[in-house]
């Protein structure tokens, strides 16, 4: 069943057994291997591929030069490796079988504009190891044989089963993208008909002049030669006006044709759009007749200045059409010119046939396509299992999982309807502000910009960071470094881009695909962001010479381009939805320094050595995961000696090696427990060779629990938990007052160790919010009595000033409501908990090392408390009597024999699932917030002081 | 409806509520310690008598809130020094109206009931600061009447504060009502002016009762004066002074009836005398004393105060039987039947007592200024409750002329069925002062506070019924759970 | 079952499959690449019934010369057998071709063998697509050491298209649906510790997750059965879903090789056959569950299950190998002549361990039905969910 394909990859034989020559034996070519990838490494079916990663490729069938490849998705070299792209290119338009040319049809008097549906073709090179999703699709252009282009859209994978696994989605994708360029397409075309009628138009009424003028001159009666020709010449123009003219009207008909392809995914708006400008420009050139009108003139003469004569090839209608434009045009000096172009006419680049917006709307969505597919097919299918399965729950689900972005789509992100963002953006906007479960690299923020809001926000005391800054400050090389990369993380790198620059696939991130809009200047930034006007003129310039217009260039541009006004007004969303990208791209690089609980000798924990073997492999570099990285500072290596033994490097090590580095010492200020020869570190350095199939993600997200927060970052979470359980003997009654609903405060002095606590601890507030907006992370000023209703873990700062005794002063007086957790002395002030139920999340003496692992373990505990939970919330005779006789003493002995017999649960952990019970019933009861107040329930019991 | 004890507030002074909420916002060490000094009772964390497990914060005031009316069964209205009057739904903490439309604070506010045909009708009516009294309806939160610019018909040297409405009775049998202060007024339902009447006094009435055949005490200064109320064949209504008495010592802080044959006044030097409703004769006089040590801890909040406000009785209650009396941060329990206190805690909470509340025969609750609400249960227990620290009282039969300034003492122990007070549980939840609670039985418990908060006290366990039960009621409605969210 | 039926043309051969009930698939045909001619269309399967949507002959030889354009450059290993999938929109049609080089008189051919279906099948297909393509594949496999010895690969083919075509009809049908009702499996209140007893549940259920969601399911009440099937399809997603079946109850369907469930039904005699090569053709190993004795036996591990499949191939294609002539062996037959590879026949075993994970789940549901019939089924799906996901987790 699930994940299934993993196991088979087990059954590997080294030894297939028999080697003596049997006459009657099987050739190996009839028969099958023992074992399914013999020859290859079985974790990754892909090595035999040429290319590391899956890519998009977009090729097109050229009338001049065949199959050729234009575009990868990403551009990046290295992604194709020695894959050899023009075999490949050839390979997959091989197959296509639309070559519906448009040409004139038998009995049909005018060119003809066929509406192909794409068609999908998934296919492979065995040999090559290279499989495909091939979306074959035309676009038109009035340059082109046929008025036809040939493309295809390709997603190259070197698994086979990906692809099939995940056609729909793939066919969903591809169709969206293929939509966007086709709506691109036929505007241009339309677009470049109008130019094009325009032309005609004026060379008629040229002709006409000339025409009349031989009338005029020549005797009455009778027709010169010249005059002939100029006639022929005319009738030929009118021919070519009719046909363009029906060319406008088929193409006007495009956005409301029918569909035979149920799987195509047009965009309304863009449609209406189109369509509406279509029908401006069919009423324009329906009855631009006759008589030129004079201001049409004037801008005919302008036009005429570029494209005049050049587009004029289509003008016979006799002519065969393998070679367009070989006969004579309106302006005769230029058939010389004319024909000798035929085979070296430059054709319309990709982004040139269809409109600019259009075009990079398109390569958007392709990009966001390549990083939605990336990765391991197993990883990413039993992700989207997951969720799949996790929408089934969404009743519990705000307890303890995270978000599901917009659950109703299949898709996995919130994805834009239409590529152009008609119907995304506003998803896009909703994102809510960036919060914990992993402290803020504030000590790194606030020395750039004091006025950070982050640390506005955060009430925090400038004093507090001294420690920090003194200790960066004492290293100039670090603060360099640390300068350097924080600078580039405020201004909103392009984070994105380097997500996709690993070798392997990238994990499939959420954050990733939010920063996406970033990047896009960065890969397709010069050279063809800019206008598509100015990257027409070489052209229209180059044929205009030898015209006798005078009029002015830049006037033919006004009249060349002054189609679709819309089409203007589509860059603001796509430049808002830019900027937004960057913000967020910004907020994502604040790479949390997930700088975790220190080691501290004081404490009782013993097993020291896991955590140096761990940290010893993170910083490692060879192990495949660090191959694309920079080289790693040598401050890394310094880490591993014990003087310098920063506690934490470990755990960004994947994330970011270079942040790891520089960071690592500086974050936490050295403090009176730390012990400087444990070199404190993470285990999830291991995770990252076991995850490494399934990818990378770099581009860290904020940190929102629910949100954005990605598998690492969970992980990193649960490493932090891990810690704070094998730190604190009393973390049992910490997670207990957490999972009974009571609050707990964190109170401590020093703000990275107060932070690094409650991210750890944040991992067990059930029902976190969205945002986790029930934690908070770092309070300076004393807490109300309504903050207890919002905040279930709180983390305060304890000053030794008036304010600071205020805060005592709301600590003893509602202590009743809360548990303190003292970070500095550290004690527990709590209720005593007597259950079992959570001895085997919170054990101090666990043998669970990785972060990871744990992290599931607490899941799936957590998870199945919820679903205990559920039956508690829903279950009628354990609230309700079931008879009319029936008091509500025995409907409570009920549910205290449903907890204590049925579940076997003592009231301590009795108390978990009744809390937890009733926020799915709060939950289900008001999921959006009322106009009321929340309340909170407590009850009154003794807190005993646990120390360790 | 309307309930008769919270038509009588009278006005705590401003400036001792600031003072004291300035104390509790910054409390230095010094002052804290002294207060926990002082505070002999903590009952710790450990409640089980306590069903208030679940509460909820509601905001909507900027300032004190000092009233808490009841307007039904699941509404009730606050009011307070910013002027507004919210109306809020007691299950669910909503708040339904915003009332604005006094300038200034609210000096008092009563629910006003008019039946038209069969139903009910309740309004609200308030005076303000700003010299106006106002009728609203808690169902559209419409100003339905408002008077504006009460004129003092008497010309007065000082400050026209005197006409400011401190306090108002409704008379329900006779749909009138009356309003309190530099004057007392009489106002028929549609806010029309009856009658008034000019008082002597120089502090003006600050609380009123109502009295069988047609007489109103009212309480000013020292004096209790009976006014009688009689309409005349045009069906106009006069007022006439009936008689002053003169009683007690020093201001009267606290006026209530008692049943139908009694009313009580307490005053601020701890005098408690009970009245005939009918003859106006005291019938008990119990003057309640503190112990005379000078280390008064309480000084210091009641800055300017020129005498010791411990021995002020600062709200009655009473259900016929017992009359429960908040004396400075005390409470004793007074019976009608024997004439004796049969139950006191003298240091029931660290600070003045504002506001007290019988449950029953044997519970009381009771808020103070120090922010807290203790729910107290009388219990017989063979020994008295504060042996190491008598309190001191004295007791007199009753008779009119007994004004001696030195009244004969004597120990508790001398009196029997003495019963103890024993604290059963404390609400703690306001940061400033807890200025009045309203009981909504099972439903729950409104406290008002000076920290411009008001708290609902609710039983957990019976919220979380009621949630059950709506749960599945949505649950029926909506036939099962979508399983797809 | 097959053929008998003269081709309609000289030039193609054309086989119709008569087929109870409607069948998704528009055609088969087995084409190859002329190095002369350019692509050939060799034999055509087509069902016959009374379908609207069928394909003329001439269509069909269109979309399966279609199939090998581009083929001219293929580059594969030689015995390799290479997927293409067509969706033609401009068609209507979707297309699966499997390419593969084979012996034709003498040269050496690529050749495709195709089904088409209708392209609002796409979604019907999509799930079914794995067990189409790894059966034909094995097909093609005997297929091509037939064509190597120059006997017809015609009938080779058959005897997998057929039975496939069938599978899809049968598809149609009886399929799990996505959304599984509550009442319709034994998690239904009434049936829990009643007609199903709770230890045969907890194995079979166990059972069938340790075999990677493969089950059949196999008794004489079809209700019975499909109860069962019903309650482990819960267990699976509904991509798994899709490919599982139900029994039909008046006439048993055949085992099909790559379903997740299956329910089937014994003979009138009260017994059933199971065919071993097929079970054992299976991707992944199966829980096999009787209804009517409670039993529940489980193949070995999933790793060894695809060791003993290959192996057993791989005897089996040797077998052909040294098949002397045509009528020697029939495709059915070959196991018995293998010497050298005497498979397990036992590789059912019952099923001896027990997990927590399982029992926890059935105690939790079966202890606390919840009243309402609704809130019964939600807590069922949502359960099942819950502990498949568990049961992922570790």
């Amino acid at each position: 069943m699930i994940g299934s394909p993993d196991v088979v990859a087990f059954t590997r034989e080294d030894e297939t057994g028999e080697t003596h020559a049997d006459p009657w034996a099987l050739p190996d070519e009839f028969s099958l291997p023992l074992a399914p990838h013999a020859h290859s490494n079985p974790w990754t079916k892909t090595s035999y591929a040429k290319f590391t990663k899956d890519f998009i490729l977009i090729s097109e069938f050229s009338e001049q030069v065949g199959p050729q490849p234009l575009l990868t998705i990403p551009d990046d070299p290295k992604v194709c490796g020695s894959f050899d792209l023009n075999y490949f290119s050839l390979r997959i338009m091989s197959v296509d079988y639309q070559a519906s040319f448009v040409g004139h049809p038998p009995g049909s008097g005018y060119p003809r504009l066929s509406f192909v549906e794409d068609s999908r073709v998934v296919l492979g090179d065995s040999k090559e190891g290279a499989f495909a999703y091939v979306h074959h699709l035309t676009l038109y252009d009035l340059e082109a044989r046929g008025f036809v282009r040939p493309f295809c859209m390709a997603y190259v994978s070197a698994d086979e089963r990906k692809i099939m696994m995940q056609f729909e989605e793939l066919t969903r994708r591809f169709s969206q993208a293929s939509e966007c360029l086709k709506t691109g397409n036929r505007r241009a075309f339309a677009k470049e008909l109008q130019r094009k009628l325009q032309d005609l138009e004026y060379t008629r009424l040229v002709l006409r002049k000339e025409e009349g003028l031989q009338r005029e001159t020549a005797p009455q009666g009778i027709y010169s030669a010249h005059a002939v020709e100029k006639a022929n010449e005319l009738a030929n123009v009118e021919k070519s006006i009719y046909e363009h003219r029906d060319l406008l009207r088929q193409i006007s008909s495009y956005p409301g044709r029918p569909r035979r392809d149920p799987h195509a995914a047009p965009c309304q708006r863009c449609l209406t759009e189109c369509l509406s400008e279509y029908e401006e420009l069919l009423d324009k050139y329906a009855t631009l007749d006759d008589a030129l009108k004079p201001d049409v003139s004037g801008r005919v003469q302008a036009g005429k200045g570029q494209n005049g004569e050049q587009r004029g090839e289509e003008v016979n209608e006799d002519e065969s059409e393998e070679c367009v434009g070989r006969r004579p045009s309106y302006t005769p000096q230029l058939i010389k010119a004319k024909s000798a172009k035929c085979f070296d006419k430059r054709l319309k680049t990709l982004s040139e046939l269809c409109d600019e917006t259009f075009y990079e709307a398109t390569v958007e969505v392709l990009k966001e396509t390549e990083r939605f597919f990336s990765g391991d097919l197993c990883y990413q299918y039993s992700r989207r299992l997951d969720r799949a399965l996790r929408r089934k729950q969404h009743i519990t689900n705000f307890l303890f999982e995270e978000e599901l972005p917009n659950a109703k789509d299949e898709g996995e992100t919130a994805r834009p309807v239409c590529a152009l963002n008609h119907a995304g953006d506003i998803k896009r906007l909703m994102r809510p502000p960036p919060i914990l479960l992993c402290p803020q690299p504030l000590d790194a923020l606030k020395l750039l910009d004091p006025s950070d809001p982050v640390s506005k926000m955060s009430h925090s005391q400038e004093s507090d960071l001294r420690p920090g800054r003194s200790h960066l400050e004492s290293s100039p090389s670090d603060q360099t470094l640390e300068t350097q990369e924080s600078s580039e993380e405020t201004k909103c790198s392009f984070s994105s881009d380097r997500s996709v620059e690993g070798p392997m696939d990238g994990e499939q991130s959420l954050a990733s695909a939010r920063s996406e809009p970033a990047d896009a200047d960065l890969i397709f930034g010069p050279d063809l962001t800019p206008d598509q006007e100015h990257n027409m003129d070489p052209e229209r310039q180059s044929t205009s010479e030898g015209t006798e217009t005078t009029a002015g260039e830049d006037e033919g541009e006004n009249g060349g381009d002054e189609t679709p006004v819309s089409l203007q007004e589509d860059h603001a969303p796509l430049e808002a939805s830019q900027g937004e990208g960057e913000c967020q791209g910004g907020g994502t690089e604040m790479e949390p320094e997930m700088s975790l609980v220190q080691i501290d000798t004081a404490c009782c924990m013993a097993q020291d050595s896991f955590l140096y073997e761990a940290s010893a492999a993170d910083v490692e570099p060879g192990l495949g995961l660090h191959s694309f990285h920079p080289p790693i500072p040598p401050s890394a290596v310094v880490n591993q000696e014990p003087q310098a033994s920063p506690p934490l490097q470990g755990d960004y090590a994947v994330g970011s090696p270079q942040s790891e580095a520089l960071t690592a010492g500086l974050d936490l200020p050295p403090g009176p427990f730390e012990d400087p020869a444990s070199p404190a570190g993470a285990d999830d350095g291991s995770d990252c060779t076991m995850s490494a199939s399934a990818g990378s993600d770099r581009a860290v997200s904020p940190l929102c629990y629910g949100g954005g927060m990605t598998l690492r970052q969970r992980k990193k979470a649960g490493q932090g938990a891990l810690k704070f359980v094998r730190q604190y003997p009393f973390a049992l009654q910490a997670l207990w007052c957490l999972l009974s609903g009571r609050t707990l405060v964190v109170l401590g002095s020093e703000e990275g160790r107060v932070r690094r606590l409650v991210s750890a601890l944040a991992l067990f507030v059930p029902g976190p919010g969205r945002c986790g907006e029930r934690v908070q992370a770092w309070l300076s000023c004393p807490f109300t009595l309504a903050d207890l209703h919002t905040w279930k873990l709180i983390g305060l700062q304890r000053v030794a000033s008036p304010l600071g005794s205020c805060t005592l002063h709301s600590l003893s007086r509602y202590s009743r409501y809360i548990s303190v957790l003292d970070a500095d002395q550290k004690t527990l002030r709590c209720p005593p908990y007597r259950g079992t139920l959570l001895l085997n999340m919170a054990d101090h003496r666990t043998s669970v090392r990785r972060g990871s692992t744990y992290f599931l373990h607490v899941q799936s505990t957590l998870g199945s408390l919820a679903s205990k939970a559920f039956l508690l919330a829903f279950t009628h005779h354990l609230h309700l009597p079931v008879c009319a006789g029936e008091g509500p003493e025995a409907v409570e002995a009920r549910r205290q024999g449903f907890l204590q017999e049925q579940l076997g649960l003592g009231p301590d952990d009795g108390q978990i699932l009744l809390y937890l019970s009733r926020l799915i019933t709060q939950q289900y009861l008001q999921p959006c917030p009322s106009a009321a107040a929340p309340s909170f329930t407590f009850n009154y019991t003794t807190s005993l002081l646990y120390k360790i | 409806m309307v309930s008769i004890p919270t038509a009588t507030w009278h006005r705590a002074s401003k400036a001792e509520s600031a003072e004291y909420l300035r104390l509790v916002a910054v409390p230095d060490g010094a002052k804290k310690s002294q207060l926990k000094k002082n505070s002999v009772l903590c009952i710790g964390e450990e409640q089980p008598k306590n069903w208030f497990t679940e509460l909820q914060v509601l905001k909507g005031h900027f300032d004190i809130v000092r009233f808490l009316v009841q307007i039904d069964d699941s509404r009730y209205a606050s009011a307070g020094d910013d002027g507004l009057v919210l109306v809020w739904n007691i299950e669910t903490g909503e708040k339904l109206l915003e009332m604005r439309g006094h300038s200034q604070q609210i000096t008092a506010m009563a629910t006003l009931t008019r039946v038209s045909g069969d139903t009910p009708h309740t309004s609200l009516v308030t005076a303000s600061s700003d010299r106006s009294l106002s009728l609203w309806d808690p169902d559209t939160g419409n100003r339905v009447q408002t008077i504006s610019d009460l004129q003092s018909s008497v010309k007065r040297t000082s400050e026209d504060v005197f006409c400011v409405p401190q306090c108002l009775l409704v008379l329900e049998r006779r749909s009138v009502w009356l309003s309190g202060g530099a004057e007392l007024c009489v106002w028929n339902i549609d806010f029309q002016l009856q009658c008034q009447r000019q008082n002597h006094s120089d502090i003006g009435i600050t609380a009123l009762v109502e009295l069988p055949k047609n007489c109103i005490a009212a309480a000013m200064d020292k004096e209790i004066v009976i006014y009688r109320l009689t309409a005349s064949a045009d069906r106009s209504l006069s007022l006439a002074e009936v008689r002053c008495l003169s009683d007690h010592q020093d201001n009267i802080r606290t006026l209530i009836p008692v049943n139908d044959g009694l009313f009580a006044s307490g005053s601020h030097v701890g005098e408690l005398i009970l009245w005939d409703s009918s003859d106006w004769n005291i019938m008990a006089y119990e003057h309640i004393l503190w112990e005379e040590s000078q280390a008064d801890t309480q000084s210091e909040i009641r800055l300017g105060s020129p005498k010791p406000c411990e021995m002020s009785i600062q709200h009655l209650t009473t259900n016929g039987t017992l009359i429960l009396a908040a004396v400075g941060s005390g409470l004793y329990v007074y019976s009608i039947l024997t004439k004796t206190v049969v139950a006191y805690r003298r240091a029931a909470h660290d600070s003045n007592i504002l506001h007290t509340m019988l449950l029953s025969d044997s519970e009381l609750m009771s808020c103070s200024e120090d922010g807290s609400v203790r729910m107290w249960e009388m219990q017989d227990l063979p020994l008295p409750a504060e042996v190491a620290s008598p309190g001191f009282f004295g007791m007199w039969s009753f008779g009119r002329a007994s004004k001696q300034t030195e009244p004969p003492v004597r120990k508790i122990t001398e009196v029997p069925n003495i019963r103890t007070l024993e604290l059963t549980g404390d609400l703690i939840g306001h940061s400033g002062a807890v200025q009045m609670f309203l009981s909504f039985g099972e439903q729950g418990l409104v406290t008002c506070s000076t920290d411009h908060l008001m708290i609902l006290w609710k039983n957990g366990e019976r919220q979380s019924h009621l949630r059950s039960v709506a749960l599945f009621n949505k649950l029926e409605a909506n036939e099962g759970l979508p399983l797809v969210g | 079952m097959s053929s008998g039926y003269p081709p309609q043309s000289p030039a193609v051969a054309k086989t119709e499959v008569p087929l109870d009930g409607e069948c998704p698939l528009l055609a088969a045909t087995f084409a190859y690449w002329d190095n002369i001619l350019g692509p050939r269309v060799r034999h055509i399967w087509a069902p016959r019934g009374d379908q609207s949507l069928l394909l003329s002959d001439g269509e069909i030889t269109f979309l399966a010369n279609h199939t090998l354009n581009g083929e001219i450059l293929r580059s594969a290993e030689c015995g390799a057998v290479d997927v293409k999938f067509f969706v033609l929109a401009e068609k209507g049609v979707i297309i699966v071709s499997l390419i593969f080089d084979g012996e034709l008189k003498g040269d050496k051919n690529t050749c495709a063998l195709s089904i088409i279906l209708p392209q609002t099948e796409l979604g019907f297909y999509l799930p079914l697509h794995a067990i189409c393509v790894e059966r034909f594949q094995h097909v093609i496999r005997k297929g091509r050491i037939w064509m190597q010895k120059g006997y017809n690969i015609i009938s080779v083919l058959s005897s997998e298209i057929l039975p496939v075509m069938e599978l899809l009809a049968s598809m149609k049908t009886h399929r799990v649906q996505e959304d599984i009702d509550i009442k319709d499996t034994v998690l239904n209140d009434d049936d829990i510790g009643d007609s199903c007893h709770e230890d045969f549940l907890h194995k079979a259920i166990s059972s069938h997750l340790q075999t990677c969601g493969c089950s059949m399911v196999v008794g004489s009440n079809p209700d019975k059965v499909n109860k069962i099937v019903r309650t482990l399809c819960l267990f699976l997603t509904p991509s798994e879903r899709k490919c599982s079946r139900l029994c039909k109850a008046d006439s048993s369907f055949k085992y099909e090789t790559g379903l997740f469930v299956q329910g089937l039904l014994k003979d009138s005699t009260g017994s059933f056959v199971l065919p071993f090569r097929q079970v054992l053709y299976s991707p992944y190993p199966t829980t096999h569950i009787d209804v009517d004795i409670n039993t529940v036996k489980q193949m070995p591990p999933c790793h060894e299950h695809t060791y003993n499949q290959r192996c057993y191939m791989r005897s089996e294609l040797s077998a052909l190998w040294r098949a002397v002539s045509e009528d020697d062996i029939a495709p059915d037959t070959i196991i018995h002549t293998d010497e050298s590879f005497t498979p397990d026949l036992n590789i059912f075993q019952d099923v001896m361990h027990k997990d927590t994970l399982v029992k926890s789940f059935i105690d939790e549901f079966i202890r606390f039905p919840l009243d309402n019939q609704q809130l019964h089924s939600i807590k069922a799906n949502f359960m099942a969910y819950r502990y498949a996901r568990c049961g992922r987790c570790y």
